[in-house]
């Protein structure tokens, strides 16, 4: 049901006019989401994102796709993190950081929560200005063509259903 | 574009509020539960709290009238405060630490009485005895059976029965006085004697022969001399009668010796005088003072009672080594590897889960409001689960003193590495003898009545223990004389003449079976002098009297053995008398026979 639903509202995402801003910022947040490993931090971050009016589906969908490279980007953001974390001169913040009382929790001193974390904030703008032009390709040209397709159809009219359910109601 | 998404923001401060509203209502009544089940679980009996009251604010928590029951006495508190408050450190309660800077506890008391039981519901008993919580158990029962065993508890009650029970009359009596079997032993050896003599006088046949010899001085006389046969006849019968003079004298010279030897054996006196003062030295080493080896009386007094003290000690040290374990000396790895990724560990600032950086005190020795007792206030520092982290051991300083009382507390108690020490030093002065809750003793003088100062140190390492203690006892009491009747009067007074007397006990481990257990005292050797000194006197004079007694006896027996004996000495000395007069009338007849011829 839960895999139903979110895809019922990445469908929506793509053929609704949804602000393309919206849906870009709650993807490129959501990517952070599914590049951290740490449960703590992705909560701070998932309160962040709920907080902010951004496109919570986006984001979800940006935490699906972005959790599933991460495994194969670890290594990676080991690489990353461990150079973050050894720059010299941050070592008195790093320091300050670690005696502060819930920073800790974020486990911001592991190499890969750090490397993710600083990946997935470079990552940002990027994610949201591709996110956005895909997205408006996406409605300019390929919108009309994929409403079409049956699966489109019946996830279209389902939603249409129970958009009628809740007006009746 | 609105940025800001408030619903969520709404439903988010509503939810921190609603929990913010839950814990001012509930969690004080939450955290004084907590606190009770983990004391209770630490004291192993009932832990009371009247008051409870935290603050959100600056993280204090005040708690009033806090009682832990003594699992010893259940109608008596371990500990008694009235109020104790400390702020704790936010910060370090979100990383499961409890950090405290200034922790001040007033009104503490301890042993103070309870109006009910403070027996928790019965549960299974846990085997998690401490090391040195098993290893004294066996030593201990060794220890008490060994002082039980103590020559000097027989030789004590044997010393008290003997005082109690001292009858002179009743003491030669139980005795059995050899003085007088042997007199009626001697006695009957004369009765003997004297009948023999008589037998022997009696079956003499002299009267026959004094006849004989009559008849033939006789026949001398009237012989006549006409021929040589006549001569011959007459020279043979002057032979016969020389021969039967010498036979009378004989017999007189026995008569002699028996009448002699009569006359002399009637001193009975003089032949039990050997054997009356062996009686009287017989009796006389009943009531002597039995051999005491000195030592044995402290050891008897203050033994149990010293090795139960050092038992409690250990208890409430257990007690600490159980939530203040050992340091490691395992190194801290700096960095540590993962599945995913490396933590880099930075300069932390590590809190033990609970640190109480100072610790003020301050309470009375007094077990209620009204006793007198010694106010004192102090200093514990870095009290800590992780005495390593914290660095530095935990101290403890006590003081306090009132008009005539002195109180003086250190303790050091060092769990930084695995070799830790404990160390604690009592120093109490001015005290009454009633806090050593000596039972009262006969052979004790009124040590209740005493002024008590007590030294003493606790050292406790992996190894073992060394506990010692110097108990001083000054200006004791005397015991009314008046209110104590018999011979135990003697022991009171003996008790008395100590006014003063010092205990140094020590109690020590050098593997797990022994417990080596030592107590020495001058008591021993002031008690023992006065004993003796006291003991020789009523010795010497019922020495005196003993002798006088069995003497009385043994002339008594004496004068009725010889009263009894007399008519029958006279009787056999008349005999004899007469036997050696006819003999004297015969021996002359032939003497003047012989004359003639």
């Amino acid at each position: 049901m839960f895999f139903l639903k979110l895809l019922k509202q990445i469908v929506v995402i793509f053929q609704t006019d949804i602000s393309p801003n919206q849906v870009a910022w709650g993807f490129a947040l959501g990517a952070i989401l599914g590049l951290v490993p740490n449960m703590f931090m992705k909560l701070v971050l998932f309160i962040v994102i709920m907080m902010f009016r951004v496109n919570v589906s986006a984001a979800f969908l940006a935490w699906a796709v972005y959790e599933i490279l991460s495994f194969a980007l670890d290594p990676l953001f080991d690489v990353v993190g461990f150079y973050i974390l050894n720059i010299g001169s941050l070592n008195g913040f790093y320091t300050w950081l670690y005696n502060l009382p819930v920073v800790p929790f974020t486990k911001f001193n592991n190499t890969v929560v750090m490397g993710s974390l600083i990946v997935g904030i470079i990552l940002i703008i990027p994610n949201m200005l591709i996110a956005k032009k895909l997205l408006v390709y996406y409605r300019t040209h390929l919108r009309d063509k994929v409403s079409k397709w049956k699966i489109v159809k019946i996830l279209s009219a389902t939603i249409l259903g129970a958009n009628v359910i809740k007006i009746v109601k | 574009m609105k940025i800001i998404r408030w619903s969520f923001l709404l439903t988010t401060i509503i939810i921190i509020a609603l929990v913010a509203i839950f814990n001012i209502l509930f969690f004080d009544k939450i955290l004084k539960k907590v606190i009770i089940s983990t004391g209770q679980v630490a004291v192993g009996a009932k832990v009371e709290i009247d008051y409870l009251k935290t603050s959100f604010k600056n993280c204090s928590v005040v708690i009033n009238g806090f009682r832990a029951a003594d699992k010893n006495n259940y109608f008596k508190n371990l500990v008694d405060i009235e109020k104790a408050r400390f702020d704790v450190r936010f910060a370090p309660l979100l990383r499961k630490k409890v950090v405290i800077d200034e922790m001040s506890i007033d009104g503490l008391r301890w042993q103070t009485d309870r109006k009910t039981s403070g027996e928790l519901p019965k549960k299974k008993k846990s085997n998690q005895e401490s090391k040195f919580a098993k290893m004294f158990k066996s030593a201990k029962e060794k220890t008490v059976a060994e002082f039980n065993d103590l020559p000097s508890v027989e030789t004590f009650n044997k010393i008290q029965d003997q005082i109690k029970n001292f009858d002179i009359n009743k003491l030669i009596e139980d005795s059995g006085l050899s003085s007088i079997k042997e007199v009626e032993k001697v006695s009957a050896d004369l009765q003997n004697k004297y009948k023999s003599y008589q037998d022997k006088v009696n079956n003499f046949n002299y009267e026959e022969k004094i006849n004989k010899a009559k008849a033939l001085v006789d026949d001398i006389s009237k012989s006549k001399f006409g021929s040589l046969a006549d001569i011959a006849n007459s020279a043979k019968k002057v032979n016969e009668l020389k021969t039967m003079k010498k036979e009378f004298d004989d017999i007189l010279t026995e008569l002699n010796n028996a009448k002699k030897d009569v006359n002399a054996t009637i001193d009975v006196t003089k032949q039990i005088k050997n054997t009356v003062t062996k009686d009287v030295n017989m009796i006389c080493e009943k009531i002597s003072i039995p051999t005491l080896n000195t030592k044995n009386i402290s050891q008897m007094i203050f033994g149990t009672k010293w090795v139960n003290r050092v038992e409690k000690i250990l208890y409430y040290i257990s007690i600490i080594k159980q939530y203040i374990p050992e340091g490691s000396d395992e190194e801290v790895k700096e960095v540590k590897q993962r599945a995913l990724g490396r933590d880099i560990i930075f300069r932390e600032k590590l809190y033990p889960s609970l640190l109480i950086s100072l610790m003020k005190l301050s309470g009375t020795t007094a077990k209620t409001k009204e006793e007198q007792g010694i106010d004192f206030s102090g200093l514990i520092k870095n009290i800590s689960s992780s005495p390593s982290l914290v660095g530095a051991p935990i101290t403890l300083e006590l003081n306090g003193n009132n008009a005539t009382q002195k109180l003086a507390v250190n303790g050091l108690f060092d769990h930084r590495t695995k070799d830790s020490k404990d160390n604690i030093k009592v120093e109490l002065t001015g005290l009454s003898g009633t806090i050593l809750n000596i039972e009262p003793n006969d052979y004790l003088p009124l040590v209740d009545t005493a002024k008590v100062n007590v030294a003493g140190t606790f050292d406790l390492n992996n190894s073992g223990f060394l506990c010692s203690a110097d108990i001083a006892f000054r200006d004791i009491k005397e015991k009314t004389l008046n209110s104590i009747e018999g011979n135990l009067k003697y022991l009171a007074q003996i008790t008395n003449s100590i006014k003063s007397f010092d205990v140094k006990l020590t109690a020590q481990t050098q593997d797990s079976e022994n417990l080596d257990v030592k107590i020495n005292s001058d008591i021993d050797k002031k008690l023992y002098d006065a004993m003796s000194k006291m003991f020789s006197a009523k010795v010497n004079e019922a020495k005196d009297k003993i002798r006088q007694k069995v003497n009385e006896l043994a002339q008594a027996k004496v004068k009725e053995i010889e009263k009894s004996l007399q008519g029958q000495k006279d009787e056999v000395l008349k005999q004899i008398n007469e036997k050696i007069g006819a003999i004297d009338n015969v021996e002359k007849i032939i003497g003047d026979a012989l004359k003639k011829r």
